[in-house]
């Protein structure tokens, strides 16, 4: 027995309601249950469909949200396994390089003082998580338009940057800031030059595959 | 039931099916040009006469876990008033099914072999 577009609806608001507010895997699931609930209908001709519903619901509403709450994590270590491989590409390490050499060479011209830099490199590294925020704030709202998993779960790649790799850098710089000041300025700035491409990539990438798969109108 | 392996059910042993959930699906989707997630769970439960279970929670990150490696493709298509995610073989994902079919049949009869040579010494 195939559902109707209102009984379609009905299942879409109720896992809405329950917090699957990510396009892709509410639309997975919705199937799922769909397909679940026509399966079951056929061996229960005689409940409606609110019935049959509610007991598979009873059932498996559980399962389903803790597998949900599972993937979402999932997702999340995935991103960061991807920025991770993207930062470390030949061609990013060669742009890291390239960036470093430069900054190096406009350091020496120009004799920039380094412990000014320093009093400004989380001023920098705020810079960079803010224009990245922006970029994937305005990408959300007026491009993919709709929630999909793998660009919300993004917003954790954007937390680390602000706040884990602050701290890593706080310690390291605490530690060898009077040996290797210069050096460890230039490699932070390098760093967050090459992060930035790859997020930039990274949100590209997710977002032509979702235009390509659920056909976003940008 | 231990809290990893509740994920796939299966009416005997399960520690023996886990590891292969990647390639019974892969499997699947060789002998079928594209699949849905639902459509997957029903067809192992039929093939097996309801030996095997797959549940949902062990089928979606595997599909998902495929999908990112570049072993499958999604194609979306609205279908009975909804959205349904189908799965299909990639190039690389036919390439490593057979693999994966290979090793899986020397696993078997490397098995085999060890119980044989274990049931002659027993009797």
């Amino acid at each position: 027995m195939k559902l109707g577009p209102n009984q379609i609806h009905f299942i879409d608001t109720y896992l809405l309601n329950s917090d699957v507010i990510y396009k892709d895997v509410r639309a997975e699931m919705v199937d799922h249950v769909a397909s679940a609930i026509e399966q079951k209908w056929i061996e229960e001709p005689n409940k409606t469909f609110r019935e049959v519903f509610k007991n598979y619901m009873i059932e498996n509403k559980k399962q389903l949200l803790d597998d949900f709450n599972a993937f979402k994590k999932q997702i999340t270590k995935r991103l960061f396994l991807e920025l991770g491989k993207t930062t470390l590409t030949p061609l990013s390490i060669l742009i890291g390089i390239l960036v470093f050499v430069l900054l190096n060479y406009v350091q020496n011209t120009f004799s920039i003082n380094m412990e000014y830099l320093y009093e400004y490199w989380k001023a920098l590294s705020l810079s960079v998580v803010i224009v990245l925020t922006l970029i994937w704030y305005l990408s959300k709202r007026y491009i993919v338009k709709q929630s999909y998993i793998a660009i919300e779960q993004l917003m954790w790649v954007l937390v680390f940057l602000n706040y884990g790799a602050n701290f890593i850098f706080d310690i390291v710089i605490n530690l060898f800031f009077e040996t290797y000041k210069t050096t460890l300025i230039l490699t932070i700035t390098a760093f967050y030059v090459v992060v930035f491409i790859s997020f930039i990539k990274i949100l590209r990438d997710h977002i032509v595959r979702y235009k390509n798969k659920y056909q976003i109108q940008s | 039931m231990h809290k990893k392996i509740r994920y796939i059910c299966f009416m005997s042993n399960s520690k023996l099916y886990k590891g292969s959930l990647t390639t019974i699906i892969l499997k699947l989707l060789s002998e079928n040009d594209k699949m849905y997630g639902y459509e997957i769970t029903q067809k192992v439960k039929e093939l097996t006469n309801g030996e095997l279970s797959i549940t949902e929670g062990a089928l979606y990150p595997a599909l998902h876990k495929l999908e990112a490696d570049g072993l499958l493709d999604v194609e979306v298509k609205r279908v009975d008033n909804r959205l349904r995610k189908y799965y299909k073989l990639t190039e690389k994902g036919k390439k490593e099914t057979v693999s994966m079919l290979n090793e899986l049949e020397r696993y078997i009869e490397t098995m085999r072999i060890l119980l044989n040579s274990k049931l002659e010494r027993l009797t």
